[in-house]
């Protein structure tokens, strides 16, 4: 190979390096999960699960920063520049709150989304938030009015969202919407 | 009589449930923006679960930590993975209580009437696993029945053991600078 091959190979090299470093850094952040989930789940039955685990802060580790996918039932829809949907937990006495965030530029695709219609959305688990023991921290305390557990996951993306049926029934303007609307 | 003493009961129902009351969201707002000469950039959160209590003065926060929205992919892994490590540290919490409660209180009747008020807070931040006494200056605003909560403060990294490696330090700044800003709703209860 003579020394002129060398430095062409050389160049190559460094030049297909810097062309990925360059990509890499500018690659733009998933705003929403997509492709394969970490995990499909029943959120009853993970919500259960998580409730009866006395140590869930721990288990819940794994999850952190995974995608989930699973079916649920909407609470309530709040924000004003993101999206988050509460989501029913299943059952009405569950002490967990589950709140799955929409980044702002998904607000096209969820902006339909009213309380009481069913949903499959696939996010990335930030974290299980579990009440203070401490009963001398008058802030923590305050945090313990919420449901005895938060479970939060952004980075959503609405899979498939079907109308309320009951509402269906009732409005005529939504009648002909009977057949569950797929979006990805 | 009769009227009076029924009268002075229900008054003094009404001002023990607005001293009993709570106001929370878990959809609060929270951005930090990192300055150096070279390089500058900011994330966003909009997942604070926040809550403050009139009767107490008590203010308390939880950021998930992972939840930070970066505009680029490699920051938001690096953030997660080497700074914050969020698997370990997946939450910060901020619980602390208005100091000048006097002076507030007098200036807004418990945060009854719409306005906005200054106050500071002093209580512990605890983030990446470190526990710190801080004062934060912040405003209640408060604007038919919703108080919101903003403040803006700089935490220095360094402070949290979260460690800049040296090659990044001319990009990635010590000081961060933080805004807060969530609205909160009339807690409905458990």
């Amino acid at each position: 190979m003579n020394k002129k091959r060398i430095i062409v190979v050389i160049s190559a090299i460094v030049a297909v390096g810097i062309i990925s470093g360059i990509y890499l850094y500018f690659k733009p952040a998933s705003v929403s999960s997509t492709g394969e989930p970490d995990f499909k789940v029943s959120l009853e039955a993970w919500l259960n699960d998580l409730d009866q685990d006395t140590a869930a802060t721990k288990t819940f580790s794994k999850y952190i920063n995974k995608s989930v996918q699973f079916d649920a039932s909407v609470a309530d829809v709040v924000g004003d520049s993101s999206i988050t949907l509460m989501l029913t937990p299943g059952k009405e006495d569950s002490p967990i709150e589950v709140y799955a965030n929409f980044d702002a530029s998904m607000l096209k695709e969820v902006e339909a989304v009213v309380a009481g219609d069913a949903v499959t959305i696939q996010c990335v688990c930030n974290g299980l938030e579990i009440p203070s023991t401490s009963n001398e921290d008058p802030g923590m305390e305050l945090l313990n009015e919420f449901g005895s557990k938060q479970l939060k996951m952004s980075r959503c993306a609405l899979l498939k969202h079907s109308k309320n049926q009951a509402d269906l029934t009732v409005s005529r303007e939504h009648q002909s919407a009977t057949q569950d609307s797929v979006i990805q | 009589m009769k009227k009076i003493i029924i009268t002075g009961f229900l008054l003094a129902a009404a001002v023990g449930s607005a001293y009993a009351q709570v106001y929370k969201t878990g959809t609060g707002n929270i951005k930090f923006i990192s300055k150096t000469a070279i390089e500058e950039f900011s994330a966003n959160n909009d997942q604070v679960t926040a809550a403050f209590s009139p009767k107490t003065n008590a203010i308390a926060f939880r950021v998930p930590v992972n939840a930070f929205q970066f505009k680029s992919a490699l920051m938001q892994k690096h953030f997660q993975e080497n700074y914050m490590q969020t698997a370990e540290f997946p939450f910060s919490t901020y619980s602390g209580k208005i100091e000048d409660v006097a002076a507030a209180q007098s200036a807004s009747a418990n945060f009854t009437k719409n306005g906005t008020y200054e106050v500071v807070t002093k209580g512990t931040h605890e983030m990446h696993g470190v526990k710190k006494e801080i004062t934060i200056p912040g405003k209640i605003i408060v604007a038919d029945g919703v108080i919101t909560l903003t403040a803006s403060m700089s935490v220095l990294c360094s402070d949290y053991g979260i460690n800049i490696p040296a090659a990044s330090k001319k990009s990635v700044s010590d000081n961060i600078d933080i805004s807060i800003n969530c609205p909160l709703q009339l807690s409905k209860g458990k």
